[in-house]
C-alpha cells in the first residue's frame, strides 16, 4: 500500500503546477474530415492539434491565413468558433511486442476487444528512413513457402517486393501464405527443428478493405496459428480517408520498433492503390493542386518515404530488418498506369499476377516473364539455388515453344523435351492457398524435377505424384528432411539421401 | 465569401503599406478603405473582405482577454497589464470577464497565445497524467 501511495505522490509531484502557455486557433470551417483553423501561429507541420472532446487532428496544410487540419476521429461535435490548440507533439503510436496478436486501428487503439495494449514505447508515425551507412545488403532469405516464388523470384530480409495484379488474382493470398509460412518456421525454430533461424514477425496493414475481408483474414491467420506472431493494422473502407492515409505509416512505426530491437519484421501493405486514392481525397479537400489523374504532386513521395523505411540494418545498427510486401491492384493488367509504375520504380522487384493464368488454373497465377527480384539468388539458400538454377530459363523457353505444342508430331526431340519439362514445371508450381511448403520439401521436389523424376509421369498426374511424394517424405523420410533443413545445401549426404528416397518412392508409386 | 488570390495579395499589400512599422495606422487604413470603396477596382469586394480579415486578426492580436474565477482587484489588473505590455510591446487592449468554471486563478488569451494558470487546467493536467 505504501508503494502505491509513493507512486501517486510521485505522479502528483511530476505534474507541473506552473502557468501553462499554449498556442490556440479558432475553427473557421469544418467539413469532409478537414477543419480550416485560423490562428495556431506556432504550429509545425504534422503537429497534433487538440480539439474539444479529445478529438485529435493533424496539421497538414500551413497556409498564410489558416491551417488545414485533418481530423482523426468523429468530428460531428466540432463547430465553427470552437477553440483548438497545438500539442507540441508529432503524431505517434504505441509500439511494442504486445501488439503482436492484436488488431489495432491507425492510432494503435485496439479493435479486437481484447483489452488495452500494453505498449513498450511511442514511435512517431512519420520518421526519416535509415541512412546509407546504417544499412547492410540483403542476404538472408524470406521463405514464403510458395515454391514458384522461392525458386524463381526469391525475397530476402530487408527487401521490398511488390505484389501486383488485377482484382481477384491472389495477391492477398500470397501475402497471407507468406505470413503463415513465417509462423510455421518460427514454431519449428522454437521446437529446435530449424537451426539458425531468426524469427520473422509479421504486420498486415489493411487499407480501404471491406471489414468482412479483414475479419476473414484474421480468422485464416488464427486457424493457421499465425495470428500470435502477427499484428494487424486495420483502416477499412468505412474509415475516413485520413485514417486510411495514416495506416501504413502506423504499421511501419510498429515494425520499426521491432527492427530497432534487432528483430526481423515482415510488413504487408494491402493495398497501396487504395492508399493513394485516400491521399488524393485528403489532398483535394485540403485544396492542394492536383496533377496527373487528380493525384497530388507528391504521390510518389507518399510511397517512397514509406517503403524506404524497410531495410536491413547493419550489425552496428542492431542487425534488424523490415521486409515490405506492398500490394498494388491494376486495372485490366495495365502495369504502365501512374501509381503502379511509381511503386514498381521504388521496390526491389515485383511479383506480377495475371488473370489469364488464374483462370487457366495456374494458381498462384505468377507471370514468370514479368516478375523479377532484383536481389536474386543472394536471397536464396544454397540448396534452393542449386535445384532451381535453370527453372526460370526452362519456363521461359517453354512459353516460347508453347504455341508449337499443337504440332507435337513435327517437333524434334529436344524441343519436345523442353515442352514436356515446362508442362511439368507448371504443374509442380501450382499450390493450394494457405498451404505453404517448408524449405526441405521445396528442395526435394525441385531436385526431383531437375533430375527428371517427373519426366515419366503424365502431365495430368504430376500433382498427384507430387502430393504422394511429399506425404512419403514427411512420413517415411523425416530424417532426410531434417538433414536438408540443417544443411540448407546439397551436400553429398543430402544428394545420396534424395536419390535413395526417390528411387524407393518411384518403385512404389503407380 | 471566397476571396481570389489576386484580391488576397492586394489586400496584403495595402495592409503592409498601412502598417509600416508593424503597427497599424488607422487613419491611413480608413483612407485606403474609402478610396477602394469609391474607385471600386476589380474584385474590390474580395479586397475589402480580405483586408477586413487582416485587420480583425491584428485587432485580436492586440486584445488581451483576461478570465478569472472572481473579479480582480485594481492591483492585480495593473500587474497583469504591465507584464503583458512588456511582453507584447505595448498597445494592448484589455477585457476582463469572470468565469466560475476556472475555480481559481486566471486564464489570459492574447491573440493566439493562451496563458492558463487556472485551477481547472491544473486539475485537468493532473487527471491526464494519471
Amino acid at each position: 500500500m505504501s508503494s502505491i501511495l509513493q507512486e501517486i505522490e510521485q505522479q502528483i509531484a511530476n505534474v507541473s503546477s506552473s502557468v501553462q502557455k499554449s498556442n490556440v486557433g479558432t475553427v473557421r470551417e469544418i467539413g469532409d474530415g478537414v477543419a480550416k483553423v485560423e490562428g495556431l501561429s506556432e504550429v509545425q507541420l504534422n503537429e497534433m492539434i487538440e480539439f474539444p472532446g479529445g478529438l485529435v487532428g493533424l496539421a497538414l496544410n500551413l497556409e498564410e491565413g489558416e491551417v488545414g487540419v485533418v481530423l482523426l476521429g468523429d468530428s460531428l461535435h466540432i463547430k465553427e468558433g470552437d477553440e483548438c490548440k497545438t500539442t507540441g507533439k508529432l503524431l505517434s503510436v504505441p509500439v511494442g511486442e504486445a501488439l503482436l496478436g492484436r488488431v489495432v486501428d491507425n492510432l494503435g487503439r485496439p479493435l479486437d476487444g481484447k483489452g488495452d495494449v500494453d505498449a513498450a514505447d511511442q514511435y512517431p508515425v512519420e520518421k526519416i528512413a535509415p541512412g546509407i551507412i546504417k544499412r547492410k545488403s540483403v542476404s538472408v532469405p524470406v521463405q514464403t513457402g510458395i515454391m514458384s516464388i522461392d525458386a524463381m523470384i526469391p525475397i530476402g530480409r530487408g527487401q521490398r517486393e511488390l505484389i501486383i495484379g488485377d482484382r481477384s488474382t491472389g495477391k492477398t493470398t500470397i501475402a497471407v501464405d507468406t505470413i503463415i509460412a513465417q509462423a510455421q518456421q518460427n514454431k519449428a525454430a522454437a521446437e529446435g527443428r530449424l537451426k539458425d533461424h531468426a524469427p520473422l514477425h509479421c504486420i498486415y496493414v489493411a487499407i480501404g478493405q471491406k471489414r468482412s475481408n479483414i475479419a476473414r483474414t484474421v480468422q485464416t491467420l488464427e486457424e493457421a496459428g499465425a495470428m500470435e506472431n502477427t499484428c494487424i493494422v486495420a483502416a477499412s473502407a468505412s474509415d475516413s480517408a485520413a485514417n486510411q492515409y495514416l495506416a501504413p505509416y502506423t504499421g511501419c512505426a510498429i515494425g520499426e520498433y521491432l527492427m530497432d530491437q534487432g528483430k526481423d519484421v515482415l510488413i504487408v501493405f494491402d493495398d497501396l492503390s487504395k492508399h493513394a486514392v485516400a491521399y488524393r481525397q485528403v489532398s483535394l479537400i485540403l485544396g492542394r493542386p492536383s496533377g496527373r489523374e487528380a493525384f497530388p504532386g507528391d504521390v510518389f513521395y507518399l510511397h517512397s518515404r514509406l517503403l524506404e523505411r524497410s531495410a536491413r540494418l547493419s550489425d552496428d545498427a542492431g542487425g534488424g530488418s523490415m521486409t515490405a510486401l506492398p500490394v498494388i491492384e491494376t486495372q485490366a493488367g495495365d502495369v504502365s498506369a501512374y501509381i503502379p509504375t511509381n511503386v514498381i520504380s521504388i521496390t526491389d522487384g515485383q511479383i506480377f499476377l495475371e488473370t489469364d493464368l488464374f483462370y487457366q488454373g495456374i494458381r498462384p497465377a505468377i507471370s514468370v516473364g514479368l516478375s523479377v527480384s532484383r536481389v536474386g539468388s543472394a536471397a536464396q539458400t544454397k540448396a534452393i539455388k542449386k535445384v532451381s538454377g535453370t527453372t526460370k530459363l526452362d519456363l521461359a523457353q517453354f512459353r516460347e515453344l508453347q504455341a508449337f505444342a499443337a504440332f507435337g508430331s513435327d517437333l524434334d526431340e529436344a524441343t519436345q523435351g523442353k515442352i514436356d519439362r515446362g508442362q511439368r514445371i507448371v504443374e509442380l508450381f501450382k499450390q493450394n492457398q494457405y498451404n505453404p511448403k517448408s524449405l526441405e520439401i521445396e528442395v526435394a521436389v525441385l531436385w526431383a524435377m531437375q533430375n527428371g523424376h517427373f519426366d515419366d509421369v503424365a502431365v495430368d498426374r504430376v500433382k498427384e505424384c507430387q502430393t504422394a511424394l511429399e506425404e512419403y517424405l514427411n512420413n517415411r523420410k523425416a530424417d532426410l528432411l531434417q538433414l536438408i533443413a540443417d544443411e540448407k545445401a546439397l551436400t553429398d549426404d543430402v544428394t545420396e539421401g534424395l536419390n535413395q528416397a526417390l528411387s524407393d518412392f518411384k518403385a512404389s508409386w503407380k | 465569401m471566397k476571396v481570389s488570390k489576386d484580391a488576397a495579395s492586394s489586400a496584403r499589400r495595402i495592409y503592409r503599406l498601412c502598417a509600416p512599422d508593424g503597427k497599424l495606422d488607422e487613419a491611413k487604413l480608413s483612407s485606403a478603405v474609402a478610396s477602394i470603396a469609391q474607385s471600386k477596382p476589380r474584385d474590390y469586394r474580395g479586397i475589402l473582405h480580405a483586408l477586413h480579415r487582416l485587420v480583425r486578426i491584428d485587432a485580436e492580436s492586440r486584445q488581451a482577454l483576461v478570465e478569472s474565477a472572481s473579479d480582480l482587484d485594481e492591483a492585480s489588473r495593473k500587474r497583469i497589464e504591465e507584464n503583458l505590455n512588456s511582453q507584447y510591446g505595448g498597445g494592448l487592449t484589455f477585457e476582463y470577464t469572470s468565469n466560475a468554471d476556472l475555480i481559481g486563478g486566471v486564464r489570459i488569451r492574447v491573440g493566439n497565445d493562451v496563458w492558463d494558470g487556472s485551477v481547472q487546467s491544473r486539475l485537468d493536467r493532473l487527471a491526464n497524467a494519471f
